[in-house]
């Protein structure tokens, strides 16, 4: 059974078989969390909303295992394939064809993920996908976007949709609902926890060390996010939800919960005036959330203090249903262009940073994807690559930040240790190497990032930097003289139909020098062509 | 800061050395010479031996008096005759082996750019829309712009020295001669002129030798002034200059007053050209600029790097000054860094007897100091092994390779880890310098964690020899809380690397006499 959106470059199943679009269809997500397994079934038409079906869940504590053991025990797996049975029986009770299952960390830290997951799929025929923190935080954000549609949070205006997790905080900076900034920031409660555990002074200097802890991280955060524009907080996880019902109440109809600045800090300095054995008794807390309570809390309030929010938005939204929305939005042919836009805004924000030339990165870009079109038939790549050569044209110059000389190993390196919103690490291993290989060395045995893609991965690294090489030199000027071109077929030979204004004796020279590659991986020879007829 | 511009063209070669002040320049030495370049390279579309001598004897002369005049800053770019021929790599590849300088070849849309640059920062433009015209000896390039920007810009090949090799060919230059050149360039010219009357302009400037010359013969009658610039020369005037060039010998030109006895042979083509553009754009008069690309080159560069400018003229050492340039460009904590500074230096003085290292190492430790946090401008996880890179790679002048390795693998362990052999950079380095990178790194990591508040709160640190090995007493002013409990877990690497136990003590700073770690550098 195919999964709904590759995520990888390397393609694990057939694409998917086309079905008439009018009848609603069932679709099913599982979500492999630390603590539960969990599947929903839903039906969606295209421009209907989900309706959910059915709803499943059985505890498995597949974080315990991995978190305190480093793997998954026998018992563990054979809860989950039990598990993981019933809700096979569930899904085909329902006709379910198309599904997406994945795991989160509990499953992607542990030493035996691999063979876990061969076992899963050879007993229940699902495959699981395991993600990683890029995705998570994708998929989070379509829930978020879709729970708080209307809301101005979203719509217009600066916000900030932070989640301090236990290992890490991951924050985002959202312009008009669009991601532009997002990082991950130590200030996880558990690991705050565990750092402070060597301290032994009394519980009011611990304070005082966690607050100057935050504060740091929180100015660090500042010269990369703009925290001070934000004039929404939207806050997630189980932390600040615990403070939401404290403050309101439970919300029957799934309506976000909205918190005051004010109230929000007040009841944040009550909490962290408690010590953890006061806490367990005042809210019959488990040791273990409670101890985590405190520096979490820390976090959300510093945060919050740095934006010009009024409120803090906490909506119930889960990874779940950030899935289900995800399937369902490829299942209805939508989609990548809503994901395309996502990813190259996030993009255009790294390339800013690093002080880019926007009009030749943004004519390199443009010439690369024309060109990409323009041999469509040749390459055979879909719409995937195309958004990942358009990243990488977008970024190929950014090493000149580093140093003028070998900047595209500069390139390499800056773009191999960056995030860029909705792109995994696989993702972001194979854009790395596409913009390296934008001038100078061809790809090489001896070069060990682009050795450690796979194969498929390489050919389509060869492919996509031969094109980005070609559309670099059609601007070598960096002038923006080219407006199009055209890729011409003639007796075998490719014929660069470029459309120009002004003297191209550069681009022309370039073009012929830096299409090596092309020919090299198409096998065509390459000649250069001005359409327009001089001096009209 | 003293930078030279040369522009090497096809007629002639420009060298202008200044020395920068307060975002402008002053003019410290000029140097012209007419190497004719791109005579026959223009229409052979190779570069003859002789040109490449002339061209490389011109330029070693001019690499000398910029090593004479002190210059730091280089700056080389070559235009059409260069830039057409098949071998103009092989030209600049003798530049670069030979001389010692790679020059840049720049399109004429560039060309064009700079040279309204030039313009604009020497012509009274006062805010009119102003078009600028340089005929040069391989190409022609038109600017079009209002203020500091340029609208558009053109680049043809239509320089008098092209012209002059394509269709002089007869003295005086005969009818049916000047009648194909005039066709030649109308082909061109027209459309451009078009454009330039419908977008409307209000100036037009001319820059380059041969306007200049041009524009001297013509207003000759009068009183020479001082100076070609900001000369307005009307139309008519070079209108009848033309009838007069074209009707006349070479021989006779060469008696023509204030005749310049070097372009005798391509003036006429040079008339030719400039008075049908005149008459194209409709234009009465034009405002002569004795600036031209090299100065456009200077100013376009003063822009470009207003703060390297600066720097250089705060920071007179190459070492320091490339330091603070790669930490401002990765936004570094100032005052932090400057402080982890102060206390390393501290630190390594107060240990002098015990790790033994010198002066040559205290410089760099302190420069690693400044840098070891520039990491987390690239991201925060792994921020000490991004510091290593930009120290690797980020191009830190100044430094042999063995110091800037040095350096990155410093900033590499300042937060974590023990330097061992199975890491290759370091396992590279040569035994001493492994022992030095290591008690640097231990220095470092444990001045970082003195100031783990980034509030310098630490203002002194004293070091004593005890019984179980070393006691280092920090006095701090406010709360030091952060900085005793960071320390508590970075002493690790530098108790390894000195073989004492050490024990951190931190005192409120005694009322009158704090004896004050060190200042770091400026």
């Amino acid at each position: 059974m195919p999964s709904p959106r590759r995520r990888s470059l390397t393609p694990k199943t057939a694409p998917p078989v086309p079905v008439p679009a009018e009848a609603p269809r069932p679709v099913a997500v599982i979500d492999m969390g630390a603590s539960a397994i969990r599947l929903l079934v839903a039906e969606a038409a295209p421009g209907q909303p989900v309706r959910i079906l059915e709803e499943a869940s059985r505890g498995v504590l597949l974080g315990k295992d991995t978190f305190t053991h480093g793997r998954l025990g026998a018992a563990t797996v054979e809860a989950t394939l039990k598990a993981l049975e019933g809700f096979r029986r569930i899904m085909d009770g329902y006709g379910v064809v198309r599904y997406r299952a994945v795991a989160t960390s509990a499953v992607r830290e542990a030493q035996n993920s691999d063979a876990f997951l061969d076992r899963v799929r050879l007993r229940t025929g699902i495959d699981v996908e395991v993600i990683d923190g890029s995705e998570e935080n994708r998929l989070t954000y379509m829930a978020v976007r879709e729970t708080l549609r209307d809301h101005p949070a979203l719509t217009s205006g600066d916000t900030l949709l932070l989640e301090v997790g236990g290992g890490s905080a991951d924050i985002s900076f959202l312009r008009k609902g669009q991601p532009i900034n997002s990082g991950t920031y130590p200030l996880g409660s558990i690991r705050m926890r565990q750092s402070l555990a060597s301290w032994h002074g009394s519980q009011e200097q611990g304070m005082r060390l966690l607050r100057r802890h935050i504060h740091n991280v929180v100015d660090d955060i500042r010269r990369e996010i703009p925290l001070r524009e934000a004039q929404h907080v939207i806050a997630l996880g189980g932390d600040v939800r615990f403070a939401a019902q404290q403050m309101v109440g439970d919300r029957a109809d799934g309506a976000p919960a909205i918190l005051g600045r004010e109230p929000f800090v007040a009841f944040c300095d009550q909490v962290t005036s408690w010590d953890v054995e006061q806490l367990v008794e005042q809210y019959h807390l488990p040791q273990a959330e409670a101890e985590t309570l405190v520096p979490a809390l820390v976090a959300y309030r510093e945060l919050l203090q740095e934006t010009a929010a009024q409120e803090v938005i906490v909506p119930d939204v889960s990874l779940r249903a950030g899935l289900l929305l995800d399937v369902a939005q490829v299942d209805a042919g939508q989609g990548i262009e809503d994901f395309s836009r996502q990813v190259l805004s996030s993009a255009v924000a790294l390339a800013e940073k690093y002080r880019w030339d926007a009009p030749h990165s943004k004519k390199v870009a443009q010439l690369a994807t024309r060109i990409f079109d323009e041999l469509k038939a040749e390459h055979g790549l879909g719409d995937r690559e195309r958004l990942l050569l358009e990243v990488a044209a977008l970024l190929h110059d950014i090493g000149n930040y580093v140093n003028l000389r070998g900047h595209h190993k500069h390139t390499w390196y800056l773009l191999s240790v960056s995030d860029i919103f909705g792109l995994s690490g696989d993702d972001m291993a194979l854009v790395a190497n596409v913009a390296r290989y934008h001038r100078r060395a061809l790809p090489q045995k001896s070069h060990l990032p682009y050795m450690a893609l796979d194969r498929e991965a390489r050919v389509v690294v060869n492919k996509l930097s031969a094109i980005l090489r070609l559309a670099n030199a059609l601007d070598a000027d960096h002038l923006q003289k080219v407006k199009d071109v055209r890729v011409l077929s003639e007796e075998g030979d490719w014929v660069l139909d470029v459309d120009g204004a002004g003297d191209l004796t550069m681009e022309r020279l370039a073009s012929l020098a830096r299409g090596d590659f092309l020919t090299e991986v198409f096998g065509r020879k390459l000649t250069f062509r001005e359409s327009r007829a001089r001096a009209s | 800061m003293r930078i030279a511009a040369i522009d090497i063209g096809s007629n002639s070669f420009h060298m202008v050395i200044v020395e920068s002040r307060s975002g402008g320049f002053h003019v410290i030495d000029r140097e012209k010479e007419m190497v004719r370049l791109g005579e026959r390279t223009l229409s052979r579309g190779r570069l003859s031996a002789a040109s490449m001598r002339r061209g490389l004897d011109a330029l070693r002369e001019y690499k000398r008096l910029a090593d004479m005049h002190g210059v730091d800053k280089l700056l080389v770019v070559a235009t059409s005759a260069v830039r057409e021929a098949a071998n103009g790599e092989d030209f600049l590849e003798r530049v670069g082996g030979e001389i010692g300088f790679y020059p840049q070849v720049v399109s004429g849309e560039e060309e064009a750019r700079l040279i309204y640059l030039a313009a604009l920062h020497s012509v009274n433009l006062e805010g009119r829309r102003t078009l600028v015209v340089d005929i040069g000896g391989g190409s022609v390039e038109l600017a079009m712009g209002v203020g500091p920007q340029v609208e558009w810009a053109v680049s043809e090949k239509l320089g008098v020295l092209r012209m002059t090799e394509r269709f002089v060919h007869s003295d005086p230059l005969a009818a049916r001669d000047e009648r194909r050149l005039v066709g030649y360039v109308r082909q061109f010219m027209v459309p451009h002129a078009a454009r330039a009357r419908d977008d409307g302009f209000d100036l037009v400037v001319g820059t380059s030798g041969t306007a200049l010359a041009l524009g001297a013969m013509a207003t000759a009658a009068g009183i020479l002034p001082e100076s070609l610039h900001h000369l307005t020369v009307p139309a008519a005037a070079l209108h009848a200059l033309r009838r007069r060039l074209v009707g006349t010998t070479l021989k006779g030109r060469r008696r023509l007053p204030l005749m310049d006895e070097r372009r005798t042979d391509i003036i006429v083509a040079g008339a030719v050209v400039l008075d049908e553009i005149l008459d194209a754009l409709e234009a009465k008069e034009i405002v002569l600029c004795e600036w031209a690309l090299r100065e456009g080159l200077l100013l376009d560069y003063l822009t470009g790097h207003k703060r390297a400018v600066a720097r250089a003229e705060a920071y007179p050492d190459v070492r320091r000054r490339s330091v603070v340039a790669l930490a401002e460009r990765c936004h570094f904590h100032e005052a932090h860094a400057r402080q982890v500074a102060a206390l390393a230096l501290g630190l390594f003085d107060a240990t002098a007897s015990r790790h033994g290292l010198q002066a040559p190492e205290r410089s760099l430790l302190e420069y690693a100091a400044l840098l070891h946090d520039v990491g987390r401008h690239i991201s925060y996880p792994d921020r000490h092994r991004h510091t290593e890179y930009l120290v690797r790679n980020g191009g830190l002048r100044g430094f042999d390779p063995r110091e800037v390795e040095m350096m990155a693998l410093v900033g590499r362990y300042h937060r974590r880890g023990v330097p061992r052999k199975k890491n290759l950079a370091f396992a590279a380095l040569a035994r001493p310098d492994r022992e030095a990178v290591r008690m640097m790194a231990g220095l470092l990591r444990l001045a970082d964690a003195l100031d783990r508040s980034h509030r310098g709160v630490v203002k002194a640190v004293a070091v004593s020899e005890t019984s179980r090995g070393l006691r280092l007493r920090c006095e701090a002013e406010g709360d030091a809380g952060l900085e005793q409990w960071a320390s508590g877990r970075r002493v690790d690497l530098l108790e390894r690397a000195l073989d004492r136990a050490i024990q951190v003590e931190f005192a409120p700073v005694p009322a009158a006499t704090a004896v004050r770690a060190r200042a770091a550098g400026a």
